[in-house]
Order: structure tokens, then C-alpha cells, then sequence
């Protein structure tokens, strides 16, 4: 189980508490799926579009009529950004980026290999298992976009 | 509609040099903006306690208590009768501006103190571990390790491809800006003289793709201002300063959640990373004010990166939508026009000063229209505004100042 993810977090800096973040369903559902290599993400059953992340009413139409509904995780390449300075002690450079799912939502996530990511690329999901617990990524596909 | 009578009694900035002199200590983020207080107060001729309102920015990074607006307020032993912050991001210091003028035109206040300041030199914090943290989302963005410049650079990443822009032209905007700040007294790289854009080219690359000689240092020392509003008729009979307008527009908090606005106005066929709330915000200042950008004598913006500057000028009109990277190859920057843009060199080369970083542009700007800028000076404006943002690109304020 994803337990950092989406349980409730204190942002800390250097030790002190800046604040509290909420236990939030909308990132315990997503992380706990992640954690059984499954993309949840929230479908609106008025408008039939796709919601990230979090949303408890439809980014769309504002309907709160949305569930939970699997997708391939199959997508593109919206944007991204090569990091060469870490925030933490971690190996550089990486790549984390926006995604845009076949279903028009978009996610934010790490790209690999770092250096292949460019904009309109397919990528496909790669569940990775980490020191924080399971992640999850998206490679850069062989096929063109 | 544009503010009729309000008018800018004072403003002031104070600097705590480092390194410090032998047996001075370094000041607290309350202590410097007080001494900002103190001397604006007394420009303005009123004692502190004529203070009727207090607005200030979100809690600096110099000093994250949740309630930081009331630890000033105890520092300055008032009691006003308005007093809260104004909590979009970095914006919010000139959104300050919007408060306190509606006050002052409603009769609710007479005189409206917006300071502003960051301890910089003497942060608590690790500045890219504090940035990194609050920028990003918690729970979507945080576990992958982006770093500020990394968040920026999703819209900086999308922008370069869609106005297909090469480094050169990326380059030219940190060689421009540091031009300006090398005649500037105060600006943090005027000592490491003019750029070349082959030294930007060569520079390491921080988040792709922004470099570092694309990325505003920290300013050094500790800077905070201040600035006190009231009716035009509490003032003496002759020239002075008046707020005119402010636009605000709020996106966003993190950049995923972003992606997710879209069906009005610039974005109503679909989410975009280059377009944004600073469009709305200047529009609704102009409008407001009964303007035009071309009426704008001096521009003055808050922009860390070297790849949203013409972003936020094609958003504020003084570039055309989509039209970067024919300006920036004209030189379009260092054209010889009528209007003065980043007088000081910008965050770029004057440097952030951390959350004072607003402050700093503001005050560029009233100095300019009071023929009294420490750098280059605009030639006889009347007419000033400046941007402001905050987060990654999520809050934009407008303000538009005019001599009269």
C-alpha cells in the first residue's frame, strides 16, 4: 500500500511543520491502485470526461456524478522537464513531465529514459517500485506518436 | 472603472547589507519590513497609529507562521480596523494595493499600509527544499522530486516548442536584462557585468529549459518596502502618484491541477500552458483604467525565468499573441521605443530578494514616474504598471500607477 502517497502528510522544511495535508480519498484510491499497477482515474457519468487529480466534482461540468474507471495508462507527452539539480541526494539527471492519457486527462509523472522525452512522444505505463512505494512512471514508447 | 482619488502618500525600501558589520546581527523578516514601515510612515508625515488598514502577501519565506500579518501588526503596536493577507502567492502584494484602494474610496480608511519583505540573508529555510515543497502537489507532484525550476518548466517546455524558440533567442533575454542591471546600483549581478549569449548557452542547465544564467538568483542581502496609500485630498496641493488600477487573475495552485481549467476564455478549447492569468489580469487593469498598453510608459515584472518574459509580454500585449520569437530576433527588447521595460534588470539580474521580490518591481516603478530611478530612467513617464505572480505561474496582479 501506497502509505506516503495518499495518506495525510505534515510539509515539513528542514524539520518544521508548515502544514498539514489532508488524508484525501481522491489520492489514497489513485495510489493505492498505482500500488496494484492499476491507473484509476475519475469519470464523470454526465459528461463522460475524465478528471485528475483529486477531483470531487468534474473539472468539466461540475457534476458530482464521478466514479473510479481503470485506463491503459497509454498516452503522450504534454510537456516535461530534465532535472540536473536535486532537491534530494538522487542521481541526475531525471525527467518528470505531464502526460496526456488517451482519455484526454492529464497526469503528472516521471519519464524514462530521461533523456527521450520530447513533446507528442507515446508512452506507455511502468509501475516502479521505490524507497516511498510504488510510483508510477511512463516510458517513452518505440512507436512514434 | 478606474480608482478616482486614490493616491501613493509614501512608499520606501530598506536593505540589511551582508555580510553583516562586525556586532550587528541579522534582522528578522518583522524587524526589516518595520524599519520599511518607519521610514515610509515618515515620508508620509503620519504617525502609525493613523494606520487604519494593514494588508499584507502570504507569509514570507523568512518567516512561515501561518498568521504572519498579526506578528507585524504586534511589532507595530497598532489596532486597525482592516487588517488581513491577501493569500495569492506572491500577486498578492499588489493585490494589497486593490484592498486597501477599495477601503480608502469606500471612506473605510484613510491611510493603507501594504508592506512587504523577506529576511533573506538570515532564512530559516533551505530555499530550494521550502520552494520545492510548497509548489508542488503533495500528493501527485512531490513524490517524483521535481524542483521549482522543474514545475516552471512544464510551461516553459511547452512554450519554446510552441513558438519554436532556439536557445539563442532564450539567451537573448538573460543578455537583455543584464544590460539593464548593470547600471543599476542595487541590482544583484550588475558586479559580473554584461552577458553574452554564449555564456548563457554554456551555463549548466538547471531544469530544461532554463539554465542557470535563465533562473533569478537569490538576492543576497535582506530587502523590505513599503507603501501607504490614501485619498489624493490628504495630500499636498501639487504632482503625485495615483493608483489607478489593479487586475487579478488566479489559475491555479499546482500545475497538474492546472491542466485541469479549461471551457472559458483563453482556454476555452482546452487546457494550455501558454496563456496565462496574467492575460486576464492585465486586461482587466487596462480596461479598468480606461488604457491601452501603448499608453504604458514603464513596465515593470515579476518574472523569474528567463523563458516567461516574452510569455508574460505577448500576455500583457506589448508582444503579439504567438509572436515571441520573431520580437525577440528583432531585438524587440532593446528596441528603442517608448516603453521602459524591467528598468532594473528584472529578477533575472537585479535578483530575488526572496518574497520582497514584488516589492522591489513596485517601487522600481514609482521611482521611475518620480524621476528619481537609481538606474536607467525612463524618459519623463507618466504612465507605470506592473506585473506581479506567484506560485508556479498560478496568481498574476496588474497594477497600473499614473502621474498626475
Amino acid at each position: 500500500m501506497n502509505k506516503q502517497f495518499g495518506d495525510g502528510l505534515s510539509l515539513t522544511i528542514d524539520g518544521a511543520i508548515i502544514g498539514p495535508y489532508d488524508v484525501c480519498p481522491g489520492a489514497k484510491i489513485f495510489w493505492d491502485g498505482v500500488a496494484e499497477s492499476r491507473v484509476l482515474v475519475r469519470h464523470c457519468g454526465d459528461c463522460g470526461r475524465y478528471s485528475h487529480p483529486r477531483q470531487d466534482a468534474c473539472e468539466n461540468c461540475f457534476s458530482a456524478n464521478l466514479s473510479w474507471r481503470q485506463v491503459s495508462g497509454n498516452g503522450t507527452i504534454y510537456s516535461y522537464s530534465t532535472i540536473h539539480r536535486a532537491p534530494i541526494a538522487r542521481k541526475t539527471p531525471y525527467t518528470v513531465g505531464l502526460i496526456r492519457l488517451d482519455e484526454g486527462v492529464h497526469l503528472f509523472a516521471g519519464i524514462e529514459p530521461p533523456e527521450r522525452a520530447a513533446i507528442g512522444l507515446r508512452v506507455t505505463p511502468v509501475f516502479a517500485p521505490g524507497p516511498k512505494g510504488v510510483l508510477l512512471n511512463f516510458n517513452v514508447s518505440d512507436q512514434e506518436g | 472603472m478606474a480608482f478616482r482619488n486614490v493616491a501613493v502618500a509614501s512608499y520606501a525600501m530598506v536593505t540589511q547589507h551582508m555580510p553583516l558589520a562586525d556586532g550587528d546581527v541579522a534582522k528578522s523578516t518583522v524587524a526589516i519590513i518595520s524599519d520599511a514601515v518607519r521610514l515610509a510612515l515618515a515620508r508620509a508625515g503620519i504617525e502609525r497609529r493613523q494606520i487604519d488598514a494593514l494588508f499584507t502577501h502570504r507569509p514570507p519565506m523568512g518567516d512561515a507562521f501561518m498568521l504572519f500579518g498579526q506578528k507585524l501588526l504586534a511589532e507595530l503596536k497598532i489596532a486597525p480596523s482592516s487588517t488581513t493577507a491577501i493569500m495569492n502567492h506572491g500577486a498578492g502584494m499588489l493585490s494589497c494595493l486593490k484592498y486597501g484602494a477599495l477601503l480608502l474610496e469606500a471612506g473605510l480608511a484613510d491611510y493603507v499600509l501594504c508592506p512587504s519583505g523577506d529576511a533573506g540573508a538570515a532564512l530559516p529555510v533551505d530555499a530550494v527544499a521550502y520552494n520545492a515543497t510548497i509548489e508542488s502537489d503533495a500528493h501527485f507532484e512531490a513524490p517524483y522530486d521535481p524542483i521549482t525550476p522543474s514545475l516552471y518548466g512544464q510551461f516553459a517546455q511547452r512554450f519554446v516548442y510552441e513558438r519554436e524558440l532556439s536557445e539563442e533567442d532564450l539567451a537573448t533575454v538573460s543578455v537583455s536584462m543584464r544590460a539593464r542591471a548593470i547600471d543599476h546600483p542595487e541590482a544583484q549581478m550588475r558586479s559580473r557585468g554584461p552577458l553574452t549569449i554564449e555564456q548563457v548557452i554554456a551555463s549548466p542547465m538547471i531544469a530544461s529549459p532554463s539554465r542557470l544564467l535563465h533562473c533569478a538568483p537569490w538576492y543576497r542581502h535582506s530587502r523590505a518596502g513599503a507603501i501607504i496609500l490614501t485619498r489624493a485630498e490628504n495630500l499636498p496641493a501639487g504632482p503625485k502618484i495615483f493608483l489607478r488600477s489593479v487586475g487579478e487573475c488566479v489559475t491555479h495552485e499546482h500545475v497538474t491541477g492546472r491542466m485541469g481549467l479549461y471551457g472559458f476564455g483563453p482556454w476555452k478549447d482546452g487546457p494550455n500552458l501558454t496563456t496565462t492569468g496574467a492575460h486576464l489580469a492585465g486586461k482587466q487593469a487596462l480596461s479598468f483604467a480606461g488604457l491601452g498598453i501603448e499608453d504604458i510608459d514603464v513596465l515593470e515584472t515579476v518574472v523569474p525565468f528567463a523563458f516567461a518574459i516574452p510569455m508574460i509580454l505577448e500576455d500583457l500585449g506589448v508582444i503579439e499573441k504567438g509572436g515571441s520569437r520573431e520580437f525577440l530576433r528583432q531585438g524587440g527588447l532593446d528596441a528603442k521605443g517608448k516603453l521602459a521595460f524591467n528598468t532594473n534588470g528584472g529578477m533575472l539580474s537585479f535578483g530575488q530578494s526572496f518574497l520582497n521580490c514584488v516589492m522591489d518591481q513596485a517601487v522600481e516603478a514609482l521611482q521611475q514616474l518620480d524621476g528619481t530611478a537609481l538606474g536607467r530612467q525612463a524618459d519623463n513617464p507618466s504612465i507605470a504598471m506592473v506585473h506581479s505572480h506567484g506560485g508556479v505561474l498560478a496568481g498574476h496582479t496588474v497594477a497600473i500607477f499614473e502621474r498626475g
